[in-house]
């Protein structure tokens, strides 16, 4: 075990807190959510197979903006409230996030002239199980309320497929001649199992009688490469096909969740959610 | 809730995310691009010569007026990235196989673009990392075909087209000639040997080896005698031919040849299209053979006449002989065999959809494989390739 330990410290704080509260002050809540992601790259270091010889530079891969590399999540939700304000949650789900990217060289005969073009177009899927841990602070107590939020969530990678398009355009003529060489692989090797984020969003929720709804937005913000160093040539389909080959990166995804949490054993006249009907049957008694 | 927390912590810290051991060097595919369509490279050979970096030695056709390729030298990091890229003047033409590494220095073997006169050409890359060339020597040879040193000596197989010989020179490590030996071809092949230079036509296996006991070291070369390709025993001292192994004009012949142990050899032929490979087999070198004596291995596989490369690995402590060569399918197969009982014990495959083709393979220093070959970018533009497969991605039992 490699991983430096101190940024897990956050987590584990969080969780001998949570060991320590008295049980009867803890309402647990449980319940759903899901929604959509995108997703935006950082390349911490590019890794192509074309290399250069004559000076010329590198053609320049272009990574499509966030809003275009939609995807998806859904999970459950387990939510702690420790008191009006502050709950913590557990938001384990199933993800998907997609990016994609587009790299095009141009070839010339000696006298300058455009003879062909090659664009590269790929579009890569991660799907991953999800585990967010998040502390949630809520402003006030009422039908509707404002909260923040902030934590980690760890992702394990099961499975990625990367579908890429070789395309060739040649001049001949004055007319220009379309190849189209597509490709799709099981990609799960080339990227390690885990993905860490650390997330802060905020939301609204609506507090019913017997659960609460809400409508949150976060930013979670890759720490780690998910790249798989070892592997990075080791899918031929593709690297052999369109000489594409994973760069090192993080990803980094805008989240915006729909939840529902419906409270389990809730104590009278604690939490911002009050349960009536057990108001009731202590009334008759 | 004591469990759920452990679990957890569990979870988290059981990650992989952690510094890789893997450094980029270890393996790779590159493919060396040039945007001008004009230009078609063939890789020649690749050594590597210090820890850190390789050299290629490449022929280069483009629209320039010379009568052969023009030479192409790129000097690559251990991560496969350039360091520095030279072509030399258009007199210096058709680059031979066989990296001269001598006394530390490094040397290849050219031809004169008028006079075809040999040459021999040092390569430096300089701490600012440039590449250097210097002309050392012309030898009194045309036409040269192959080059090899080993065992304190080089070797050096040209053509004679005034009288048809194959001509075998041996250098000491000052290259002054030591002995030469006239092989007859019996058959004018010098339009052969063009189209062979031109990239035009049948290129033919010429190579050459060290054999026999150490300290009393014999020779071996594959060249041009008697109306085909055959594979030459000769002797180390004299430079007298000891034995043959014949072929039938060029629809057979020896592709690749491996000095094992004395009289054993692991070998690679075609015949009529199809290759054989024989990891372990006995050969006298003293007597007249035919490329059929021996009850080698059909890979069907491989490329019709596919080129062939061996070399002997060790890993783990055991010994292995790979060959490397062209699948139908246009890629690259390294075939493992096990050196003691000769079974076939893992192929290795290079290359997708785009096709690939063998030049050479050889050991680096960090007991990888280095492989170069040609490919043709999109089906389309032929360009060098350079596949670096590192000792743990070869998936070969303990």
């Amino acid at each position: 075990m490699k991983c430096c330990f101190y940024k897990y410290l956050p987590i584990l704080f969080l969780l001998a807190l949570i060991n320590q509260l008295p049980a009867q002050s803890i309402t647990p809540y449980i319940g759903l959510h899901g929604g959509i992601n995108f997703t935006q790259t950082t390349i911490i270091q590019p890794f192509t197979v074309i290399t250069y010889i004559n000076g010329e530079e590198p053609s320049e891969t272009h990574y499509d903006p966030f809003f275009m590399n939609l995807g998806h999540q859904l999970g459950f939700s387990f939510f702690l409230r420790l008191n009006d304000h502050f709950d913590v949650g557990l938001l384990p789900e199933i993800s998907q996030h997609s990016f994609g990217y587009s790299n095009s060289n141009t070839f010339y005969n000696t006298t300058g002239e455009e003879v062909s073009q090659t664009e590269i177009v790929s579009r890569q899927r991660l799907n991953y199980i999800t585990i967010p841990v998040i502390a949630r602070y809520t402003l006030m107590k009422a039908t509707i309320s404002p909260y923040f939020f902030g934590g980690f969530s760890y992702g394990f990678l099961r499975s990625a497929q990367h579908n890429v398009v070789a395309i060739t355009r040649l001049q001949v003529n004055g007319e220009e001649l379309e190849f189209q060489n597509p490709a799709t692989d099981n990609y799960s090797s080339e990227f390690i199992h885990s993905k860490l984020n650390v997330l802060g969003g905020a939301g609204l929720a609506y507090n019913l009688d017997m659960m609460s709804i809400s409508l949150d937005v976060a930013y979670a913000l890759g720490l780690n490469n998910i790249a798989h160093e070892a592997n990075r040539f080791g899918n031929q389909n593709i690297s052999g096909t369109t000489y594409d080959v994973p760069s090192d990166l993080k990803l980094h995804h805008l989240i915006v969740n729909l939840g529902v949490v419906f409270p389990i054993n809730k104590p009278v006249n604690k939490g911002s959610l009050d349960c009536i009907s057990f108001k009731n049957k202590r009334r008759r008694k | 809730m004591k469990y759920v927390s452990w679990a957890l912590v569990f979870i988290v810290l059981s990650c992989d995310i952690r510094k890789s051991d893997v450094e980029p060097d270890d393996s790779f595919v590159r493919v060396y691009e040039s945007a001008n369509i004009d230009e078609k490279y063939y890789p020649v050979d690749i050594i590597q010569p210090e820890e850190d970096y390789y050299l290629v030695l490449s022929a280069l056709i483009d629209s320039s007026l010379t009568n052969f390729p023009k030479i192409h030298l790129l000097a690559l990091n251990l991560g496969g990235e350039v360091l520095a890229t030279l072509t030399l003047p258009d007199n210096y033409v058709n680059p031979v196989k066989g990296w001269l590494s001598v006394g530390g220095n490094n040397y290849f073997v050219c031809m004169d673009d008028i006079t075809l006169q040999s040459k021999l050409v040092q390569v430096m890359l300089n701490n600012n990392d440039e590449l250097r060339v210097t002309e050392t020597m012309s030898f009194d040879r045309k036409m040269p075909l192959h080059a090899w040193y080993g065992e304190d000596a080089m070797i050096l197989l040209s053509y004679d087209r005034i009288g048809r010989y194959t001509i075998i020179d041996r250098y000491d490590n000052n290259f002054n000639p030591q002995w030469w030996t006239a092989v007859n071809t019996n058959e004018d092949f010098e339009s052969a040997i063009w189209a062979h230079f031109q990239k035009t036509g049948k290129e033919f296996p010429f190579f050459a080896g060290a054999a026999g006991p150490k300290g009393d070291k014999d020779f071996f070369v594959n060249c041009l005698a008697n109306y085909s390709m055959a594979l030459l025993f000769i002797e180390g001292q004299s430079g007298g031919e000891t034995g043959r192994i014949y072929a039938y004009q060029d629809e057979t012949g020896i592709t690749s040849a491996l000095s094992l142990q004395n009289d054993t050899f692991a070998i690679s032929r075609y015949h009529s299209g199809d290759c054989y490979v024989y990891p372990k087999v006995y050969i006298d070198r003293n007597i007249l053979q035919n490329t059929i004596d021996f009850q080698d291995i059909l890979i069907s596989l491989l490329q019709d006449d596919a080129h062939t490369d061996i070399i002997k690995y060790n890993s783990d402590g055991k010994d292995y002989i790979v060959f490397a060569s062209t699948s139908r399918a246009n890629q690259i197969l390294l075939l493992f065999f096990d050196a003691v009982s000769g079974e076939q014990v893992y192929v290795h495959t290079l290359g997708y959809g785009n096709p690939v083709e063998i030049t050479i393979m050889i050991l680096t220093k960090d007991n990888g494989l280095a492989i170069l070959g040609k490919t043709w970018i999109n089906g389309q533009y032929q360009r060098i390739i350079f596949y670096k497969v590192s000792e743990n991605q070869l998936e070969l039992e303990e």
